[in-house]
């Protein structure tokens, strides 16, 4: 492999992993967030 | 309107903390392993030519790493024939390498050299890692091109 | 929403830096190509390092407060953290290869320092799943978030203390701060990826936050015993999916 593909590898996980990250926190925040409020639907208070 | 209420609450089934517990036992087997093997051994990682030789004719043929400096002016031949001299400014020792090192070798740098020390005082060495130092130098404004990514590494 | 604005101005700023490293600033004379590395590379292990900090100084809070909205915190800073420590190592990885000739040396202190820091903060995640009791799970998590942060100094002076592959501090020696051994061009380089990534941990440790304070509501939930009953003991409360609440 060329510097440069090593410079890609390096770039593009760690680039692309706090994307993926990124994308997944968002996901898991969606459904929980649906989650409670479903469970809190009608409480009496 | 309430809801229905269950009084138990719902525990994590019995084998998810087998799992978990088989877990932390594996990383705190990794920790105890790098505590203390590894990091033992780092305190010697390479030793130098004066230490080297110091340990008199029993080195020779054990495996070793020995580091030094590439001394100026020594550097000869290509990869299965390329000697050169690494010094730590008051011992020098001769090597012969096998496999070739990264471009970044040169003159003066920092290496350390796997292999085993020879009877006739030439360290044969079956791989080559260049210790790059931690200081960094722009190329010279004119003369080298300044385009991002060289065609030729 | 400030979140989400955050969250624009961080990719903003790592494709900005990201582009400047890459293609604007020469590489080095010596490493060639393989240098620019250097900054994805050393700003992800000092990210690593702050969100270890942050773990450690939030569980100290969590022992003297018993807030747990600080061991949110130090959850959130152990995950981010684990990644970042991942993300240092793989660089590090990329970049070994072409100059040194090798990925990886066990025997560096440097980086088995490291790798036993990230074992050391995965074993802080499994441990935090080992019980369901918030306070106890805190206290708990509190503690050996404060013993794990000692490695974090050893990590960065291994370079100091012992004789390995890994080459020494640039900048972050105490006496080199004001004096580094780089071009300015190459430092600000590195200072803007650093700034740029200390902006996506700041909108990636507060996304964690925020879910795992959530998740707690749903443990919480579920010890009241009321998950999903809105629907399983209502008949007519699927029209209630939607609440106006």
């Amino acid at each position: 492999m060329t510097s440069a593909g090593f410079v890609l590898a390096a770039y593009g996980v760690i680039l692309g992993g706090m994307g993926l990250y990124a994308a997944l926190l968002a996901r898991r925040l969606r459904i929980a967030r649906d989650t409670v409020r479903r469970n809190n639907v009608d409480l009496p208070e | 309107m309430t809801l229905a209420r269950p009084v138990l609450p719902p525990l994590p089934p019995r084998g998810r903390r087998w799992g978990l517990l088989i877990g932390v036992a594996i990383v705190v087997a990794v920790i105890a392993y790098l505590a203390f093997s590894s990091v033992g051994n780092a305190l010697v990682y390479y030793l130098t030519p004066t230490e080297l030789l110091a340990r008199g004719p029993a080195e020779v043929g054990k495996t070793e790493r020995l580091g030094g400096l590439v001394k100026v002016g020594t550097i000869s031949g290509e990869a299965p024939e390329l000697t050169f001299v690494l010094t730590d400014g008051t011992t020098e020792i001769s090597v012969h390498a096998a496999t070739a090192p990264t471009r970044s070798f040169r003159e003066g740098i920092g290496a350390v050299v796997e292999g085993e020390l020879g009877a006739d005082g030439v360290f044969e060495a079956s791989q080559v890692i260049v210790k790059h130092d931690e200081n960094y130098v722009a190329p010279s404004q004119g003369g080298l091109p300044t385009r991002a990514f060289d065609p030729g590494s | 929403m400030k979140t989400r604005i955050l969250g624009f101005v961080a990719l903003a700023a790592v494709i900005g830096a990201a582009v400047n490293g890459l293609f604007v600033v020469p590489a080095d004379l010596n490493q060639g190509d393989a240098q620019r590395i250097m900054y994805v590379h050393v700003a992800s292990a000092w990210i690593a390092y702050a969100s270890f900090g942050v773990t450690a100084l939030a569980g100290l809070g969590y022992l003297i407060r018993r807030d747990l909205r600080l061991d949110a915190l130090a959850l959130a800073g152990a995950e981010v953290g684990v990644m970042f420590t991942a993300f240092a190592i793989w660089g590090g990885m990329m970049w070994g290869r072409p100059v040194w000739g090798v990925y990886w040396q066990w025997e560096d202190p440097r980086l088995t320092t490291t790798a036993l820091l990230l074992a050391l903060y995965i074993g802080y995640l499994l441990l935090r799943r080992l019980t369901d009791d918030p306070a106890r799970r805190a206290a708990r998590a509190a503690v050996v978030g404060l013993i794990a942060a000692v490695d974090i100094p050893i990590v960065h002076f291994s370079v100091l203390w012992w004789r390995g592959l890994h080459q020494g501090p640039t900048i972050g020696d105490p006496s080199k701060i004001l004096n580094p051994s780089a071009p300015l061009q190459f430092v600000l380089a590195l200072l803007a990826m650093l700034a740029a990534f200390t902006l996506v941990w700041a909108y990636l440790l507060i996304r964690r936050y925020q879910l795992a304070r959530l998740e707690w509501q749903l443990e919480e939930d579920a010890r009241r015993g009321l998950v999903q009953t809105a629907r399983l003991a209502l008949p007519g409360a699927a029209a209630a999916e939607e609440p106006a609440r």
